[in-house]
């Protein structure tokens, strides 16, 4: 019979786990979209073009999850003078980032600064939300509430469903059920919003049972769940598994609601919708035997407690069916099989005791980054993955209550965090040994490089030089554009154009005095015409001369100019490497620094999480040693009344 | 009807991490090294997430210094060439992989992994490769393999000429979905510094 009340009880308890898995998914959602709801990057959804691409190479990394990546980025892109054509998205993206890397007192100060601000509507809107989630985080509900209460209108669209999630949830946490059930029927379904609002409905219905099943209204819980569990059989879209997972949840606790109202044939049919694939089967399996039980039907009972009993012993429900099915034997008057039954759980127990003594010596032994199989390569640690899959056996076995722990979740995060900067400040260690050996080779390069006795500055030579050839390409083009071939004249033919120019100087100043120089001018104009025929003969000669001629003043110059720079980089590398050394000694003291601490804190928080391993352990312990216990007081009870009957005259 | 007391806590005990409870628990797989772990914790845990909170801050800020100096040191400025990947919605073209060179040698190449693409078409940028290159004129091109429109296999390259100068040089090799022609573009876009 103490099974059937404990079994009760159970039912209780699997009415608050979903309600505390509740949390832990809407945590986990809650920070997901925030860097990808359109609210956050407002102006430029679907964004196209990025027009800073520091921006989109901080959206690069955090799309992908490595959240410290993307944080360098972003800080690094800062150091440079900020990300420039994306309004106020940058900051708002560093707030949620640091959101998701566990950073919460750095994103509160960035909202707080953006309110602080003369900001626009959509980005105070953006800003008190994530400080509403913040807060909602830490279980500063009254804040909450605050902070939610500044949002004004017209709020984005893409914040609207979300904020009156959390809205109806922060009334469901108040257990203010009327309120919050009148808040979300008023989301109608048919509107635009509403189906928007589908995503998070099935949570807040969920919530909704939770609470009521909390508080005893077990009609009301079970209508919630309902709720929950019809819905999934309207959708013929394929489900994401978190869904199908609340789908689950919400049998399992309508059938314990149907059970405490002692409606066994409801229950059964609720736990009989749960799909065989969760491992939350275990808990509709025991369900299902006990509703069957109460129906007086043991035999059938029977049928789901030994499959239960074949799965894997660590969960609750498997321990209690190996004493449920010789419970069972009993009620249908076979002794002998619920002796052996008995026998079999005894020994079962007997194996799991040292299998936990087992998982604890591991806990204490072995380093919890092998034992969570925490990869540094990775940059995410994803909650979504199966657990199992990220634990050492056995200890694996009695941990999956402790991923629905928040603590836990945030311990262990925190963890895989510190373990990847640590695994980055090493490499950092290498990376600077090897830039260190670069310093002193260039250094000592310089040196051979050494400065010649007599150098001086050539840089104003190279100039006038410069301006001299300029001033030739523009007589050059200008001859080439007009044709005129005297401008591009070689010595000779200056000589004589110098000759004929005097001569024409001197026939004027004779004609000016009256003197008869007709001959004369006939013979100057005579040169000038041969001068010109000569000189138009070979111009383009002369073009293709002075052109080679400006090319190879071009490659003289280039070349002089390079030699200038390195002798100027030189000068001016001499003093930078030396202060690169610097740089690179004081950052190598910040790493060893920042290793040692991070050492420290990694230590503080496996400790933390060891205690948290050590309870779940413990706790597990004492449950199997209480079944063990009744397993044989329940043979020995036997045996007496066995013993009792025989030695009646 | 004791039994079912202590069972119940038990139960209550294993959902609600209760630190008494677990006190009273078999001492049997009690860490040495940890006495009343959980009590310690509860006091100590706002604390260490405070230190944990300023360790990540400390790392950032080293992290920003170091890639600074990095940078200095390694891709100055009148050398450096970076090279840059992004993508339109993706309609028309399902991205595998890019291979870029430059002047004929290959400098980079990526195979995308499905994240990598979805953070793409999401507004993502990808630095490819950062390096150096003299100054002058040089020739980039780049090869993109994927599936284009109607799931064939689809391989387009293009190519850009551009001069290097003293400042760093940064170079977008861009996936556009052209609504007109109804298939993907590539093309290589030259940065100026902001």
């Amino acid at each position: 019979m103490y099974l059937i009340i404990k079994n009760t009880y159970s039912g209780f308890i699997q009415l608050m786990k979903p309600l505390r898995q509740y949390f832990l998914i809407i945590g986990f959602i809650s920070l997901v979209p925030v860097i990808s709801s359109p609210s956050v990057i407002a102006a430029e959804k679907p964004l196209r073009n990025v027009a800073d691409l520091r921006y989109g190479v901080v959206l690069y990394e955090y799309f992908q999850g490595n959240h410290f990546q993307s944080l360098t980025e972003l800080m690094v892109a800062k150091e440079r003078g900020g990300i420039q054509g994306h309004k106020d998205n940058p900051e708002l993206i560093e707030g949620s980032l640091s959101l998701a890397f566990g950073m919460e007192r750095q994103a509160g100060d960035i909202y707080d600064r953006l309110l602080g601000e003369d900001k626009p509507l959509a980005v105070r809107n953006a800003a008190w939300f994530y400080l509403a989630k913040i807060r909602y985080q830490r279980g500063e509900l009254e804040a909450v509430k605050a902070s939610l209460g500044n949002i004004v209108e017209p709020i984005s669209a893409d914040l609207v469903d979300e904020m009156q999630a959390m809205k109806i949830q922060l009334l469901i946490k108040e257990a203010k059920f009327e309120e919050a059930e009148t808040a979300l029927e008023n989301v109608s379904s048919g509107s635009a919003a509403g189906q928007q609002f589908q995503y998070w409905r099935p949570y807040l219905n969920f919530n909704l049972g939770a609470i009521y099943a909390r508080y005893e209204k077990l009609d009301k819980a079970q209508n919630f769940f309902s709720k929950v569990a019809r819905e999934r059989l309207s959708k013929k879209s394929f489900f994401h598994k978190e869904q199908l997972a609340l789908y689950d949840k919400a049998y399992i606790a309508s059938g314990f609601s149907s059970f405490q109202q002692e409606d066994y044939q409801q229950a059964i049919n609720e736990f009989g919708n749960v799909r065989q694939s969760t491992p939350l089967v275990s808990d509709a399996l025991l369900g299902y035997g006990w509703a069957k039980a109460k129906l007086g039907d043991y035999k059938a009972a029977l049928v789901p407690w030994t499959v239960l009993s074949q799965r894997p012993i660590a969960d609750d429900a498997v321990q209690e069916s190996l004493i449920a099915i010789p419970h069972a034997y009993l009620q249908l008057g076979d002794t002998a099989r619920a002796l052996d039954a008995y026998a079999r759980a005894e020994d079962v127990f007997i194996k799991e005791l040292a299998l936990i003594d087992e998982a604890g010596n591991k806990i204490v032994d072995q380093s919890l980054i092998e034992l969570f199989k925490l990869d540094s390569t990775n940059a995410t640690y994803s909650w979504l993955v199966p657990e199992n899959n990220y634990l050492v056996e056995p200890v694996s076995r009695y941990l999956l209550p402790l991923f629905a722990q928040n603590r836990f979740q945030n311990s262990i995060q925190s963890l895989f965090d510190l373990h990847q900067v640590n695994f980055r400040l090493e490499a950092w260690t290498n990376s600077l040994d090897s830039y260190r050996d670069l310093m002193d080779y260039r250094l000592k390069a310089f040196r051979v490089q050494q400065l010649p006795e007599g150098y001086r500055d050539m840089s104003s030579e190279l100039e006038s030089i410069t301006a001299a050839r300029n001033e030739l390409a523009a007589t050059f083009n200008q001859a080439k554009q007009e044709r005129n071939v005297f401008m591009l004249l070689d010595e000779d033919r200056q000589d004589v154009l110098g000759m004929v120019e005097s001569g024409e100087r001197n026939a004027e100043l004779l004609s000016a005095n009256g003197q008869n120089i007709d001959v004369e001018r006939e013979w100057i104009e005579r040169y000038r015409g041969l001068l010109l025929w000569s000189a138009s003969l070979d111009f383009d000669d002369r073009l293709w001369k002075v052109e080679t001629d400006l090319d190879e003043i071009d490659d003289i110059l280039a070349s002089a100019k390079n030699a200038d720079n390195k002798i100027q980089s030189l000068i001016t590398d001499a003093p930078n490497l030396k202060s690169a050394q610097t740089r690179i000694d004081d950052y190598s003291s910040r790493v060893d620094v920042l290793l040692a601490s991070n050492k420290a804190v990694m230590a503080s928080i496996e400790n933390s999480l060891r205690a948290q391993l050590f309870t779940a352990l413990a706790l597990q312990r004492q449950r199997v040693q209480f079944y063990l216990g009744e397993s044989r007081l329940a043979v020995a009870q036997l045996y007496d009344n066995k013993y009792l009957e025989r030695s009646k005259p | 009807m004791k039994v079912l007391k202590v069972l119940s806590l038990l139960c209550f005990c294993a959902f609600t991490g209760n630190a008494a409870l677990a006190q009273t628990a078999s001492p049997e797989v009690v860490s040495p090294e940890v006495s009343s772990p959980e009590a310690v914790l509860q006091q100590n845990s706002s604390a260490l997430n405070q230190d944990v909170e300023d360790l990540k801050q400390a790392a950032l800020n080293l992290n920003r210094d170091l890639l600074l100096l990095e940078e200095e040191l390694l891709f100055p400025g009148n050398t450096q060439v970076a090279v840059f990947v992004s993508m339109d919605v993706g309609e028309f073209f399902q991205l595998d992989a890019v291979k870029v060179k430059i002047d004929d040698q290959v400098i980079g190449s990526h195979l995308y992994t499905e994240k990598q693409v979805s953070a793409l078409y999401r507004g993502g940028v990808q630095r490819i490769y950062v390096g150096n290159v003299k100054s002058g004129e040089h020739e980039i091109s780049a090869f993109f393999t994927g599936k284009g429109p109607q799931g064939r296999d689809y391989k387009r390259a293009a190519k850009m000429t551009f001069e290097k100068t003293s400042e760093s040089a940064l170079l977008e090799l861009r996936i556009i979905d052209s609504t007109q022609k109804l298939q993907p573009i590539f093309e290589i876009k030259e940065w100026e510094l902001p």
